[in-house]
């Protein structure tokens, strides 16, 4: 673990620093940002002004030192086009984001193991069978279309969910069912492999020997054994659902964090879009070793196979 | 070879002659406009109907198909081939090479590498040579760590240590032996990669990022029939249908050639390939 640990600071480290350098050799010269944009009348002198009292003419090893320990603080920047703290920007933003990610976890997970379970009781016949056909479905487009397409069915034909926004709650029902259903779908793929394999094992044999039913037996021992494979599965699957979120949010109007990084690229506003890569990668390595500890938890054989 | 192999092959087949034929065949030019047929439903004069702008959207589609499967492929291959050269190197020479860069691999692997694309676009803005380069840049660690494997596993071979007691060169036995037995598994990778990288291209222009609207590819297309599907469903059924159509020619075809490849014992780290390949095929890629 602590091997992990050190792993994931050290990876932090080099976020940060290539989303400061990204910065620093993005075209544009930030002084001239600073006042508004390039143009001829500003005068050398105004961007001197600018440069000292932003500490721009320090050289770029002590700018990145003095970033990191505001960051280390807490404090994002300032938003170039708002002047407002990123940090509380980001605040604003999400509840909504983090209430679609992990609705969509959640609903992954139910969806997952349920279907998964249900495709193993009844394997080779017609549940198990459409159960993989869907899967092949959905996976062969982009989340972001199965998205288009609900929006298309529930929301516009058939006129039961809004079009666009949060709605009071309503509006987060198709983002956390495109993307919870998508990743429950491939889950229930998962743990159907992994039960598969259990139930060849002695101690499944043995469990059925005693006298359990089947779908007893493959609850009580064969899943608790799929459960570790579930959450390293869904630990790994968690930087792709990310990713998918901004699609999503584009998609459906949501005003989270994925709307908020395509309105900051828009605007060219760097420090936003510097503090949004630090952050996103900072959440998802915590969420890789909150995955891990978690598997350690529920088997510890784990913790002595993970040492390397 | 199995029956899905052909399958596959001929959807992937299919496409790639549109995408080399293209214009030529194309009922209309791509650009051309015709201001009397805005939003036209299919018909037979447009089997796709046209967009907001006149376009026949079936020759705009086809068009398409040259950018999305050529950039795809383009990404795939570069990122294959710089896979094939860091995994191979760590895989052949171990010690403290293969061990940092596969710390940089563990690093890469453990950050979210879409928003990663997204950001770096936002920064430094798009087009076809960033885009590129940042999905081979994102993409080509996953590949490695695989190619690295399958090199440790094929350098041990009996074969191999008979060779290097022969008095064979070590470039000799790399180039000659060990690479072209892990090049099956580079085949077999690089076709589950490119469906990842036709995703992330398509979903990164559907965001307005990377490749500017005025050329026609999958992603621009949905990109411009945003704000006119609801009225006009056909603007992101055909998209759907095509990109659906590729993907799983694409699954079919790697899936195959992954079965045919196993039996005839060309894959070693066969555990991997099917973990990344069996889950990409039967769940789905990993990106978005």
């Amino acid at each position: 673990m602590g091997y992990r640990l050190v792993n994931s600071l050290l990876t932090l480290v080099l976020v940060s620093f290539v989303s400061f350098a990204a910065v620093e050799f993005a075209p544009g010269d930030p002084a001239e940002m600073l006042l508004g944009g390039a143009s001829k009348e500003l005068s050398a002198e105004a961007l001197a002004r600018v440069r000292a009292a932003h500490g721009l003419n320090q050289p770029m090893w002590k700018r990145y030192v003095g970033w990191l320990k505001l960051v280390a603080g807490g404090n994002l920047g300032v938003s170039l086009r708002t002047n407002r703290n990123v940090t509380a920007e980001f605040a604003a933003r999400i509840p909504v984001t983090s209430a679609v990610a992990f609705g969509a976890l959640s609903l992954a997970t139910l969806a997952g193991l349920s279907l998964g379970v249900f495709a193993v009781i009844y394997e080779g016949r017609a549940v198990d069978h459409a159960i993989r056909a869907v899967v092949v479905a959905c996976h062969s487009v982009p989340a972001f279309l199965i998205g288009l397409l609900l929006i298309y069915l529930c929301s516009f034909k058939l006129g039961w969910l809004p079009l666009y926004g949060v709605g009071g709650g309503s509006g987060l029902v198709l983002p956390v069912l495109t993307l919870g259903g998508i990743m429950g779908l491939s889950l229930a793929r998962v743990v159907r492999n992994a039960l598969l394999e259990a139930v060849h094992e002695e101690y499944f044999l043995a469990a059925l020997g005693k006298g359990l039913s089947y779908p007893q037996a493959v609850l009580r021992h064969g899943l608790r054994n799929s459960l570790t494979l579930v959450v390293s599965y869904l630990g790994m699957r968690f930087a792709g659902l990310l990713g998918g979120v901004v699609l999503i949010e584009s998609v459906f109007s949501l005003p989270g964090m994925g709307s908020y990084i395509l309105e900051a690229i828009l605007g060219r506003d760097y420090p936003v879009i510097q503090a949004y890569m630090l952050f996103f990668c900072a959440v998802v390595l915590a969420a890789n070793l909150l995955a891990d500890l978690l598997v350690r938890g529920i088997d510890p054989r784990a913790a002595v196979a993970g040492i390397h | 070879m199995p029956r899905i192999a052909y399958a596959g092959g001929t959807i992937v087949v299919l496409f790639l002659l549109v995408a080399v034929l293209g214009d030529s065949v194309a009922p209309y030019p791509a650009e051309l406009t015709d201001y009397g047929q805005i939003l036209a439903q299919p018909s037979l004069r447009h089997p796709m109907g046209t967009d907001h702008l006149g376009r026949d959207l079936l020759s705009r589609l086809m068009a398409g198909t040259r950018t999305t499967l050529g950039l795809g492929l383009l990404v795939a291959v570069l990122s294959s081939a710089l896979a094939l050269a860091i995994g191979a190197l760590c895989g052949f020479a171990g010690g403290w090479l293969d061990a940092s860069l596969m710390r940089l691999v563990d690093a890469l692997l453990a950050l979210p590498g879409f928003l990663l694309a997204v950001c770096f676009l936002g920064l430094f803005g798009g087009g076809v040579f960033q885009l590129v380069l940042y999905l081979v840049l994102i993409g080509w660690a996953q590949l490695a760590r695989i190619v690295r494997n399958e090199v440790a596993v094929a350098r041990n071979l009996d074969f191999i240590t008979a060779n290097t007691a022969a008095g064979y060169s070590t470039a000799r036995n790399l180039f000659r032996h060990v690479l072209p037995a892990v090049l099956p598994s580079v085949l077999v990778l690089l076709m589950n990669t490119l469906v990842g990288d036709i995703f992330a291209i398509v979903s990164l222009s559907f965001l307005g990022l990377g490749i500017s609207p005025q050329i026609p590819e999958w992603g621009t297309t949905l990109f411009d029939a945003r704000s006119f599907f609801l009225a006009s469903p056909w603007l992101f059924a055909f998209p759907s249908a095509l990109i659906g159509a590729l993907t799983l020619g694409l699954h079919l075809l790697a899936d195959g050639l992954r079965e045919h490849l196993d039996k005839k014992r060309f894959l070693f780290a066969v555990e991997e390939i099917n973990l990344l390949a069996g889950t990409a095929s039967a769940c789905g890629s990993e990106t978005a």
